[in-house]
């Protein structure tokens, strides 16, 4: 059974143990892996498919998606140095998906044995820290129309259509709840890119130009520091309004 | 001598080791630590004051301030994998800090040898994304003002001052790029606030009552928090 890279350098029987502790699942799309303020004892590794993270306000509007967790990827809950604790967000099913429900005590026990597994996983929280950091960038900076073009873009990463785009079945609410946007805005911002033949849908796909990731720059392509301000500023908004 | 609780039950030899190939710099307020795009090879320790993580736009009114690192924080990169890494974020100063520069293949070995550090050093990782969840959520659906109120009272927690409230050395400006708001609607609110009483000034503080904390839990209440309103 495959479970994760994390655990690929390990002893067979040291894999076999934690397969065998483990449990997979499958869940449909909209489904609720966890729900908030529920006990688990498991870390949630994506088999298949994918995730997405709600943390919750009071009103119903308040509701945010702040990442998503795809294949091979984990979601770290609220705490590794407890064997349960009670959820702080609840994890959704964003596309029918199967998940590893790992029990944190054998992951925890397994990291006390094999650093490398402790370091691997280190790193995936580093990575997912990036991943945040830049959202929370483009979440607060971007224009309605710059952080619905990368979102999109993103999309087509977490959630490839077999013919290109991103799986059409993620939708304009996800769409608002990541963004940080009303589901009106983003209906409103994607019709208009699809008016303009920005973003076009087939079977099974929403189909995103590439340059939708350029709206993303914090480096510039062509990788100067941008010390010459006007000649930038100039290209910087041809980025941000094509 | 510092000593950060991590490294508690390593043997003293090795933690002056470790320190021995560290290094202690000092850095003045607004002074860049890294700069985004260098090449660095460091972990950062902060030892004292506060740093603020910055991520850069395509100019620089798009930079936005993600987070802060306090004293016994990390700093940690993309990875422990490789010794050395481009920096994707500028990380500056908010206040007088120290820190402790870190080799990354030091802390790698130290890692190794030492699983219980490596755990550590996860669990910080960890805070920091749900830091950075909350974060999300708070810009993602709060009113400037909830918002505004809900830092000011992190800040108080980041930068206390000897007086109480937070140290008023940090800036406006610096509110304005971790809210996300500009420096005009963040001026603004404050202006308001300290208008209607909510938040005062002293010498070394700005000041600001506890239940700014609670706006976070709630949607919009624009109405003025009531004393003890805790649960409001």
């Amino acid at each position: 059974m495959y479970l994760n890279t994390l655990v690929s350098g390990l002893p067979h029987a040291e894999r076999a143990a934690l397969v065998q502790a483990s449990e997979l699942r499958s869940y449909r799309r909209n489904e609720t892996v966890l729900a908030v303020d529920e006990w688990t004892e498991h870390l949630y590794c994506v088999g298949s498919g994918l995730l997405r993270v709600v943390a919750h306000g009071r009103g119903t509007g308040a509701d945010v998606t702040t990442e998503f967790i795809r294949r091979d990827d984990l979601f770290l809950g609220s705490s590794f140095t407890e064997d349960r604790h009670q959820a702080t967000q609840t994890l959704i099913a964003a596309l029918p998906s199967s998940v590893y429900l790992i029990p944190i005590a054998a992951m925890r026990k397994l990291c006390e044995r094999h650093p490398q597994v402790t370091l691997a996983l280190l790193d995936l929280a580093l990575k997912r820290v990036g991943t945040m950091r830049g959202q929370l960038r483009r979440v607060s900076a971007l224009s309605s129309e710059d952080l619905v073009g990368r979102v999109l873009h993103q999309l087509t990463e977490l959630a490839p259509a077999k013919t290109g785009g991103y799986d059409k079945r993620i939708t304009q609410s996800v769409i608002a709840s990541y963004s940080g946007l009303s589901r009106e805005v983003v209906n409103k911002t994607m019709r208009d890119m699809e008016s303009r033949g920005l973003v076009r849908r087939d079977d099974h796909g929403v189909h995103v130009p590439d340059d939708f990731a350029a709206t993303d720059f914090g480096v510039p392509p062509d990788g100067q520091d941008g010390t010459d301000a006007p000649g930038k500023r100039g290209s910087a908004s041809l980025e941000r309004c094509s | 001598m510092y000593l950060h609780p991590l490294l508690a039950k390593v043997p003293p030899a090795e933690r002056e080791a470790l320190i021995k190939r560290s290094e202690l710099r000092s850095y003045r307020r607004n002074e860049t630590v890294m700069a985004a795009q260098e090449w660095t090879d460091c972990i950062y320790c902060v030892t004292s004051g506060l740093m603020r993580v910055v991520e850069h736009g395509s100019d620089p009114s798009g930079d936005v301030t993600t987070d802060f690192i306090r004293r016994n924080d990390f700093f940690l990169g993309p990875s422990l994998s490789e010794d050395r890494y481009v920096a994707r974020q500028t990380l500056v100063a908010a206040l007088p800090s120290s820190a402790y520069l870190i080799p990354i293949p030091v802390a790698r070995k130290l890692c190794e040898a030492h699983p219980e550090v490596a755990m550590g050093l996860f669990e910080f990782a960890a805070t920091r994304i749900r830091a950075l969840r909350s974060q999300l959520r708070k810009i993602s659906a709060l009113s400037s003002e909830d918002l505004v109120s809900r830092v000011l009272h992190q800040l108080t927690q980041l930068a206390p001052a000897s007086t109480g409230g937070f140290d008023k050395r940090i800036t406006q400006a610096v509110i304005a790029s971790y809210t996300g708001l500009s420096r005009e609607v963040v001026n603004k609110i404050m202006r308001d606030m300290e208008s209607r009483g909510l938040v005062w000034r002293d010498e070394h503080a700005v000041h600001v009552p506890a239940d700014f904390a609670s706006t976070d839990i709630g949607g919009l209440q624009a109405d003025e928090p009531k004393a003890g309103g805790a649960n409001s």
